[in-house]
């Protein structure tokens, strides 16, 4: 089809145009593995359209479906609801894709998380035991964490920061919306002062972070 | 939402339209002497911005529940090597400052959304991005009000568009980070119901800072420049210039990126030569890894 692609749809009723324009965002979105970007879905859409009034509708429809669409680091993507979590659990394989997390690699990556950048010394002073560069190349390699600024200490030792990757696992849009930040920071947790180093970790999120969807 | 009347009261009983009219003036004042510093573009510029801008952002990250300082702005920026991620610290300053690099009045909601990353998004900003012709601390503040109800978790945000729609009902040629830092330490959320009257007052109080923030900087780019004719000028010019146009470099950073003839080495000796003639800050007070501005 030397057609070029039709963004508009000027030659459709308006209903039938919104019809399809959700079609176009849904099905960009389902036959994606990764999460579709605002810009790309804005592409599929009239210049005009109002792309999250769209999205809404589309959410609207799949209320009554196992799944929805769901806002993550960097774009849009089904996702099974929290609901069904159990009901995944029983019928996965054990070649599952993702790699389940130990609870000590869960506990590092969450302290990356709340006090990144974050040395691996000042890891170990927070978590009260030695942190090996062993267990941080596991979250490397996972592409959960990603070298950050250098630490102006001796030696100007790397930092470590959670990437885009570690958002989009663990359903957050934004670091903001790392759970308890607020009452963590309240109770003085969140400071890498050195009056740190005999208070134990803070309350760092479990293993199976797929369980703790947003809503 | 209520309505305020910008008219000055005639009762005796100071009104909350008084009291609006008043900090309306006060700010009208500052801002129309910080719009001076903003259109003449001085030589000091550049800096000048990125200081606001390095405000602007620790005042966010305040508002977000970290508490940065500017110095760990500063490191979090200036000793990131490249190609690695500067973590939510630098992110925060990147965006501030991607923001005040355009013309205001070209910077439409699609460059926000680029300035910003797809995560924000939503008709809240095509919204607040409408100017009605309100004085412009007013239509800043409904822009963060708007922001905030559809964003609540993203404080930089609203402070962004209203300084971006600030600039704009002004016409500014460029953004100036204001409203942030103007709130103070324990800044009140836009839904509160006097934050039409304390936006426009941190408005006032910011402006003046900033005004004077330019004029210190201008006596110490002079200074700067007094000293030039003692450097070498082949190798000190770029330097000079991204001393007048950043907040703060590092030996590295010139080696790296403003002068790559120049080794590590000769860029820390030609800083500390530009400190001994007191023309340029040490703003860490550390042994390694200096940082240096004006």
């Amino acid at each position: 089809m030397a057609a070029p692609f039709d963004r508009d749809l000027t030659d459709l009723t308006p209903e039938l145009r919104w019809r399809e324009w959700m079609g176009r965002v849904e099905a960009a979105i389902f036959a994606s593995t990764v999460p579709v970007p605002r810009e790309v879905l804005a592409t599929l859409v009239g210049h005009a359209c109002p792309l999250d009034a769209l999205i809404q509708d589309i959410r609207d429809e799949l209320r009554t479906r196992p799944y929805d669409l769901v806002k993550v680091a960097d774009g849009w993507q089904h996702r099974t609801r929290p609901h069904f979590i159990t009901a995944l659990r029983a019928a996965a394989r054990p070649a599952s894709p993702v790699p389940a997390l130990s609870a000590a690699d869960a506990t590092l990556l969450m302290t990356i998380a709340y006090h990144q950048p974050v040395t691996r010394t000042e890891l170990s002073t927070v978590l009260g035991k030695d942190v090996s560069p062993d267990a941080v190349a596991r979250l490397r390699r996972q592409n959960l964490v990603g070298p950050g600024p250098r630490s102006p200490q001796p030696g100007a030792p790397c930092t470590y920061v959670t990437t885009p990757v570690f958002l989009s696992r663990f359903e957050l849009e934004s670091l903001r919306d790392l759970p308890d930040r607020d009452r963590l920071e309240a109770a003085g947790l969140l400071s890498k002062e050195p009056a740190l180093a005999a208070v134990r970790a803070p309350r760092a999120g479990s293993g199976d972070g797929a369980a703790e969807a947003a809503e | 939402m209520q309505a305020f009347s910008v008219s000055l009261s005639s009762s005796d009983t100071p009104s909350p339209g008084a009291a609006l009219a008043a900090a309306c003036f006060d700010a009208g004042a500052a801002l129309a002497l910080l719009g001076q510093a903003v259109t003449t573009a001085p030589r000091h510029q550049g800096v000048w911005r990125d200081r606001l801008v390095l405000r602007a952002a620790a005042a966010c990250l305040a508002m977000a529940g970290r508490h940065e300082s500017d110095a760990d702005i500063r490191d979090a920026v200036l000793l990131t090597r490249p190609g690695a991620d500067p973590g939510p610290i630098g992110h925060a300053f990147a965006e501030w400052r991607g923001l005040v690099s355009r013309t205001p009045r070209l910077t439409s909601v699609a460059d926000l959304r680029a300035i910003l990353g797809a995560r924000r998004s939503g008709e809240a900003l095509d919204r607040a991005l409408v100017l009605d012709g309100r004085p412009a601390p007013l239509a800043a503040a409904a822009a963060a009000a708007t922001l905030h109800r559809d964003h609540p978790r993203d404080p930089a945000l609203a402070m962004m568009v209203a300084d971006l729609v600030l600039a704009r009902s002004l016409g500014w040629p460029r953004l100036v980070p204001l409203l942030a830092a103007g709130l103070g330490r324990r800044p009140p959320k836009p839904d509160a119901a006097d934050w039409p009257i304390v936006c426009t007052a941190a408005y006032g109080r910011s402006a003046g800072q900033a005004r004077l923030l330019s004029a210190d900087l201008a006596q110490r780019a002079d200074r700067l420049l007094s000293v030039q004719a003692r450097l070498r000028a082949k190798t000190a010019a770029p330097v000079i210039s991204a001393l007048l146009s950043e907040d703060a470099l590092s030996a590295t950073v010139i080696s790296d990126r403003i002068a790559p003839a120049m080794s590590d080495r000769a860029a820390r000796r030609l800083l500390e030569r530009l400190v001994g003639l007191d023309a340029v800050r040490e703003l860490t007070g550390r042994a390694t890894h200096r940082l240096y501005g004006l």
